[in-house]
């Protein structure tokens, strides 16, 4: 036996000084020494495992004590924001809650937990309450149904309208997160909650527009009016969003699609009737306003004309004067054979009839045209300008 | 010793991670929870954090989501004050508000609590609506649409008994859908496409008319342009007129002349163009013929004499 494994035994008691049961004392050197137990190689053997293995232990616990507190690391991407948890509870107040990007360290569960939120990306939710009954596949094509004569209740969907006509109308709305903490603690499913608020928007803007309005004339001023409802119901609810884009589209019902179509095209072709009448009314007064300038030039041609010959007139009057004065009957007479010659050669036909003998009298008989024959093209303009 | 002292750390930690997992709970920020001894109903705990419990099977931890929740109605026929049919789908928006009253009432299950609030919901809904007329879910005056109130009261009308009774908050109330019985929108379509016909024949008269109004004020207008032109032309002759009497005048000094001056110059313009002129021997200059002719017989006679 070894000194190590001697003094791993445990010590013996000291035997006393005198034994009790034979009544005489006895001395040390009359003690029989006890002699230790044999220790047999197994038990120490498991001895050593156990002492290793405790040390195994420790390091693995503390090793993994080590991960644990290592696990507790998390970082938070730029589109997104994070909320801690300790023991359930949000760690700081107000907007100190909010983890803004970047390496962060958080007790690891069931102490702490982390929750991530991306605000960054643009959601969307869409509407179709009020809509036709599609497939995906008609979705996706942008196909719609055929035109059946009503409408089914929880099958069709329709939107009432102002005037107590029916129309179909969705809407796709696009947002962002802006307060995380209540998106993520305050409401089970938001986007469940944002359709029923859009559809409401969509059943309250048609409930006070005129079908006209909604599919053709105000288009903007319903789909405003959408936008208003929705998010009075967001701010109503509280539901920690804000609004990016709105698309609503209305349609009039497959049955009476064509009647409204007909309606479209009437009006258009009403707009064209009207505009060819104004181009109309437009060419016949420019056209009065050319010929009234015509008519008025005409007259101070005309005026002109008067004045400038009766001026031309009184001088030729003043110069002959003197010279018919002077001898009036050759004045005259030679006066009129000069205009006679002028006017008989400028004459486009000449006839001297022959005198009739003495005693004897004449018929003349003239068979006139109302034109002079003329040659050539120009009896057709002559024609007409008479 | 100090393996001692490291045995008793570590025997020390698993201990309290053995307690906490008997004696401490979470309530997590989304959640309420009731605690109960012995199946009695022990607290309540709203707030978030770390908890306190007994072990199991001493008390035992109910745990409820309390975050907002959205419940819809089915589509279903009501009718309104006016006696008009009306479909209509609601939608409430509730929270858990005393998880002790949720727990007792439906052991925790939410869809069967939902299936208690559909009939309150129902209730209220046909009862709200039945006293208001159409007009106040249909109206093209924005100030007649009743639509707030209307989901204020179906909210009202089932608050109370669905907090007192249930445990559950009604925040809100919205209608989801509105629509008609499926004959009625048959009849609707019918008197969508009459109408559509009538503006068709409306609109066409309209433009036709219209069209012609405005051609016929043109042609008015241009009548009127042309009247005041030749007024005006008539005027301006008129005005040169005027003067030339003042130049004619001088004409007063030799009647005689002036008259033959101006016969001769209107007898020149009028065979100016076209002009046929059928005249007797007499006519000068055509009498020098006579004069000629006489002339010549004249000289032939005496040549004849010599």
């Amino acid at each position: 036996m070894s000194d190590h494994q001697k003094s791993d035994l445990p010590d013996l008691p000291d035997l006393p000084e005198k034994i009790q049961s034979t009544g005489s004392p006895v001395t040390k050197a009359e003690q029989v020494p006890l002699v230790r137990p044999v220790e047999d190689s197994t038990t120490m053997a498991l001895a050593d495992a156990l002492s290793s293995s405790f040390k195994i232990i420790q390091g693995l616990m503390v090793g993994l004590f080590v991960i644990f507190l290592g696990s507790g690391f998390f970082t938070v991407e730029p589109n997104e924001v994070a909320v801690k948890l300790r023991f359930g509870r949000p760690v700081g107040t107000g907007e100190e809650r909010v983890l803004q990007q970047g390496l962060h360290w958080s007790p690891p569960s069931p102490i702490g937990e982390v929750v991530k939120i991306p605000i960054g990306e643009t959601r969307s939710v869409i509407a179709t309450n009020c809509w036709y009954a599609v497939t995906p596949e008609m979705e996706i094509s942008g196909q719609l149904p055929y035109a059946t004569s009503s409408l089914r209740p929880g099958v069709d969907g329709y939107a009432l309208t102002a005037d107590g006509n029916i129309i179909h109308a969705r809407a796709d709305a696009k947002y962002l997160i802006s307060d995380p903490v209540a998106f993520e603690f305050d409401f089970l499913d938001v986007e469940d909650l944002l359709r029923n608020a859009l559809n409401n928007a969509l059943l309250f803007a048609s409930a006070q527009t005129t079908a006209d309005d909604a599919l053709y004339r105000d288009r903007a001023g319903f789909k405003d009016r959408v936008r208003l409802r929705f998010l009075s119901n967001v701010q109503k609810a509280k539901l920690g969003i804000t609004l990016q884009s709105l698309d609503v589209q209305t349609f009039p019902p497959m049955f009476v699609k064509e009647a409204f179509e007909q309606v479209t095209q009437t009006e258009q072709s009403v707009s064209q009737m009207r505009n060819e009448a104004e181009g109309d009314a437009s060419e016949t007064l420019r056209r009065a306003q050319g010929q009234a300038q015509a008519l008025i030039n005409q007259g101070i041609s005309r005026s002109n004309l008067i004045t400038s010959r009766v001026i031309a007139d009184a001088k030729v009057f003043e110069q002959l004067k003197p010279h018919y004065e002077a001898n009036p009957s050759f004045f005259r007479s030679r006066l009129l054979i000069e205009r006679m010659g002028r006017i008989l050669t400028q004459a486009h036909d000449t006839w001297l009839l022959p005198m009739a003998g003495e005693g004897r009298t004449q018929e003349l008989r003239l068979q006139l045209n109302r034109e002079p024959t003329l040659t050539g093209g120009n009896q057709d303009s002559e024609d007409g300008n008479n | 010793m100090n393996k001692r002292l490291i045995s008793l750390i570590t025997g020390i930690i698993l201990l309290l991670i053995f307690a906490s997992i008997l004696f401490i709970f979470q309530v997590r920020q989304s959640e309420v929870a009731v605690v109960t001894t012995f199946g009695s109903y022990s607290r309540t705990i709203e707030e978030p954090g770390m908890q306190f419990k007994m072990p199991w099977p001493i008390q035992k931890v109910y745990k409820f989501d309390n975050r907002l929740q959205s419940f819809e109605r089915k589509f279903e026929q009501t009718t309104t004050g006016d006696a008009k049919p009306l479909i209509i789908e609601v939608y409430v928006g509730w929270r858990i508000s005393d998880p002790r009253i949720f727990l007792e009432r439906f052991n925790g299950d939410v869809l069967k609590a939902e299936r208690n609030l559909e009939s309150l919901v129902r209730d209220a809904k046909n009862s709200v609506i039945g006293q208001h007329p159409f007009r106040d879910l249909i109206s093209p005056r924005e100030e007649d649409l009743k639509f707030d109130d209307i989901e204020s009261e179906i909210v009202e009308a089932i608050q109370s008994e669905a907090k007192d009774g249930y445990g559950m908050q009604v925040e809100f109330a919205g209608i989801k859908q509105l629509g008609l019985p499926e004959s009625n929108t048959q009849k609707v379509f019918e008197r969508m496409r009459a109408d559509r016909q009538r503006l068709v024949k409306q609109y066409q008269g309209e433009g036709e008319s219209r069209a012609m109004e405005i051609r016929s004020r043109a042609e008015a207008e241009s009548t009127r342009i042309l009247n005041e032109a030749r007024a005006k032309a008539i005027e301006i002759e008129g005005q040169a007129e005027a003067q030339a009497n003042e130049y004619y005048k001088v004409f007063q000094e030799n009647p005689e002349l002036a008259e033959l001056l101006l016969g001769l110059e209107a007898l020149e313009a009028a065979t100016r163009e076209k002009t046929t002129i059928v005249a007797d021997p007499t006519t000068p200059p055509f009498n020098l013929f006579r004069e000629g002719v006489k002339a010549l017989g004249e000289n032939k006679s005496a040549g004849d004499l010599k």
